[in-house]
């Protein structure tokens, strides 16, 4: 197990540097000017020219990724000209939000998609299903984007019961917190939901035709025992597979939740990095959503062998 | 100038600024505001620092300009009114401008403001400012005496303390010499001034917050534009940036901003049919095509009259930002300007919109059918808006015309590109001072070739009015 683990970190290193590598590439080589963005847009093309030479930006880029990359290796992310302070204190400060919110959001997934996934299988063909199926579908296809506006507009603007935009650490205060929250996370996680849910009921289908369930069955077992622990325990693997895959959508859908709900997350930093052309701040976060992104599939790998005590992950043949 | 920029559509009101009655409306039916509140405004974009002689982003200017106070500033007839200066002289010869500063003023921090802090603070903005370079080069700053700050010019002109008391963008603030001298060419890290509000925090992306400054030292007079009193009537200002338009309209409509700024052109119905709301409108952006003269077609002054005479305006204008929220002018500055400079020159051949006539005009110049390339903005919808409907009329006129979208940082810099592209429709901010225009510069979009030698006669101009001659030539 411990030498899997470490096999997999290791692995990491290699997709790091590529994703590093293309990052880096593709940023620098988009234009735009971060000393213009310093500067305002209609600064002297002369002073601009300066800056740009002040922060280094006119060194063969070659040059620039090996500098970065020196300092990654030591911890250090660079300094971001526009925030005014080290990268890796900006990333700590929005990183939290974005936690809490993309946890949130898969805890809205998770609470919506098992229960009716599960139900729509074991009642497959009924009233509940096609209402599933009909649900899921509506949810597949709408944006999150859309469905912010739209829960925005029917709770905060005509029901006045929860607040428009902003952001208030539920640490600090738990339901000034959720208050703020559950909007953006009803609307990055809703799409998840319908995901989710449709591989739920695929998963539980698929077990619910075993063999053993009917064995269960007749040796008496309850229904809903049978339902939720002897089927979707086995259907777990799927489940899981796809929540870990679907991490990545939580965040690159945080980029338009968090900017709509103006909460100060990682993607509200992505989106204005890239708008003023902040590019440590931008490879800092991409960097960190890969790792993340990679880290959590890693965990799900190791779920495997908990839901499924078949699975071992160790050398021996 | 008509053939240098034909297309000077001005969109009056770019931003919409609203207020919410429950601050405004109780305010006026008790007859005195609730001092102890305080005001919260959604902000769309946040400023890269808080510096106006670095920055030239009027984001700068609107997060700063309750904290920083100039020598002299306007009423709201644009007339010079004093502020940290209760008194000036101007020699007779132009070049020597003597302020008697205020005696009483503090920073912030609690120091008194003496001519050092002036000399110090300006001389740095003379220098790095787009004004204070126009106006303010090769001069220099002296105290005379602690209250007593003197500028000898190279030259005079009418423009000195029209720069001084610019509100648009890069303002002169006046800041501890300690400050000042500290900063040198990089932005000012300490915003300590000595306006009714105090700095507290910015949270970069989050919010910038203002407290009001107890021991503010006010001009006397009525309140008038940015001059006379202009004591807080609030206890802070905290702005929010809130990037989305939507939401900054439906914080309004839920009342958790008190105002908002830049509201969506499609908001605008939301906005001004909801009763709880107070709108209201002010011009701040010039919106231009530009001709690429360097290379193209449009090097050719015949060409660039073609188009000009084909364009129709209001069409364009109306699908940038709505039949209610432009005006047309002939004239490089805004409508509400035409007191301080107005000129005939080209207002007979303004909004043609002849098409027939133009298409004679490139038949016989034998560029029909040729193509021309319009670069545009997507992240200010009026460029993009007004850019589709330009293609449509230039393409009825038998041109073949392709329209590229950029992102905003894209499209500052291909925009510098000579070679990138024909037309381009720019946002610009509108100045005070037609000398700081940006088309004028050679080194700006469009490639004009700078009329240096009727710039400088127009900014060695004596006075106002010997410079508004000028201005027809410009």
């Amino acid at each position: 197990m411990l030498t899997y683990i470490c096999k997999r970190i290791l692995s990491l290193i290699p997709v790091l540097t590529v994703v590093s590598v293309v990052i880096f590439s593709i940023i620098h080589l988009t234009p735009g000017n971060p000393a213009r963005a310093i500067l305002g847009p209609e600064a002297s093309a002369e002073a601009v020219a300066a800056l740009a030479e002040e922060m280094g930006l006119n060194r063969p880029i070659v040059v620039q990724y090996f500098s970065w990359l020196g300092s990654v290796l030591t911890g250090d992310l660079g300094y971001s000209p526009f925030l005014n302070r080290p990268v890796t204190e900006a990333i700590a400060g929005n990183l939290v939000p974005t936690l809490q919110l993309s946890t949130l959001a898969l805890l809205v997934a998770v609470a919506i998609a098992v229960p009716l996934g599960t139900l729509a299988a074991r009642y497959r063909g009924s009233i509940v299903d096609s209402l599933t199926q009909g649900v899921t579908l509506f949810g597949l296809a709408v944006p999150s984007f859309v469905l912010g506006l739209l829960l925005m507009l029917t709770f905060a603007v005509n029901l006045r019961v929860l607040p428009v935009a902003g952001y208030t650490n539920p640490f600090t205060d738990p339901l000034e917190g959720l208050r703020y929250l559950i909007l953006p996370a009803i609307s990055l996680g809703g799409v998840l939901a319908a995901f989710l849910t449709r591989t739920t009921r695929a998963a539980v289908m698929d077990v619910l035709m075993a063999d053993y369930i009917d064995a269960a069955r007749s040796r008496g077992v309850v229904e809903g025992r049978l339902l939720f622990r002897h089927t979707l325990r086995n259907a777990g693997l799927p489940i899981l597979t796809v929540i870990g895959l679907t991490f990545g959508s939580l965040v690159t859908g945080s980029l338009v939740t968090e900017t709509i709900f103006n909460i100060p997350g990682l993607g509200t930093l992505l989106v204005n990095s890239i708008e003023r052309r902040d590019y440590p701040v931008i490879q800092g976060v991409v960097l960190l959503a890969t790792l993340l992104y990679l880290l959590v599939n890693l965990v799900v790998d190791l779920l495997y062998a908990v839901v499924d005590p078949r699975i071992r992950y160790s050398e021996e043949k | 100038m008509r053939q240098r920029f034909p297309v000077t559509c001005v969109a009056g009101a770019a931003a919409l600024a609203l207020l919410l009655s429950a601050c405004g409306g109780s305010a006026e039916a008790s007859g005195e505001a609730d001092t102890d509140a305080r005001l919260t405004i959604a902000y769309p974009a946040q400023p890269p620092n808080l510096d106006p002689a670095v920055s030239t982003a009027s984001a700068t200017v609107a997060m700063t300009i309750n904290v920083w106070e100039p020598l002299v500033t306007r009423d709201s007839q644009d007339e010079i009114q004093p502020m940290l200066a209760e008194s000036w002289e101007i020699s007779d010869d132009g070049r020597t401008y003597t302020f008697h500063l205020r005696e009483g003023v503090l920073f912030h921090d609690g120091t008194d403001m003496t001519s050092e802090d002036v000399v110090a603070s300006l001389s740095r903005w003379s220098e790095l400012s787009g004004p204070g370079q126009a106006y303010f080069s090769g001069a220099a700053w002296s105290a005379v005496d602690d209250y007593t700050v003197q500028v000898e010019l190279e030259q005079p002109s009418f423009g000195v303390l029209l720069a001084l008391s610019g509100d648009r963008e890069q303002t002169a603030p006046i800041m501890p010499a300690e400050i000042a001298e500290a900063a040198g060419s990089d932005p000012v890290t300490e915003i300590i001034g000595t306006g009714p509000f105090t700095f507290v925090e910015w949270e970069a992306d989050r919010h910038l917050s203002l407290d009001r400054w107890d021991d503010y030292q006010p001009v006397e007079g009525e309140p008038d534009g940015r001059a006379g009193d202009r004591t807080a009537q609030v206890a802070g200002i905290d702005y929010e940036f809130v990037t989305d338009g939507a939401t900054r309209v439906l914080g309004l409509q839920t009342g958790e901003y008190d105002v908002a700024m830049d509201i969506p052109y499609d908001n605008a119905p939301d906005v001004l049919e909801d009763e709880s709301l107070v709108a209201g409108s002010y011009p701040v952006i010039l919106l231009n095509l530009y001709y690429n003269k360097a290379e193209g077609m449009f090097a050719d002054v015949e060409a660039r009259r073609a188009i000009d005479t084909a364009l129709e305006r209001d069409s364009i204008m109306t699908a940038a930002v709505g039949e209610d929220f432009y005006t047309l002018t002939h004239s490089m500055m805004l409508d509400t300007q035409s007191g301080q400079w107005s000129s005939d020159v080209g207002a007979d051949q303004f909004n043609q919109a002849d098409p027939a006539a133009a298409e004679a005009m490139l038949e016989d110049l034998g560029l029909s059918g040729e193509s021309v390339r319009i670069i545009t903005t997507q992240d200010y919808g009026e460029s993009y808006s007004a850019g589709v409907v330009i293609q449509e009329q230039l393409r009825n006129i038998g041109l073949d015309v392709s329209l590229d979208t950029y992102d905003w940082p894209t499209f500052t810099e291909v925009r510098d590109d000579p070679s990138a592209y024909d037309l381009a429709v720019i946002p610009n901010t509108a100045k005070d001072d037609p000398g700081t225009l940006v088309f004028f510069r050679d080194d700006f979009a469009g490639f004009t070739d700078s009329p240096d030698e009727l710039l400088a006669a127009y900014r060695a101009s004596a006075t106002l009015e010997e410079a508004a001659e000028h201005y027809d030539g410009l």
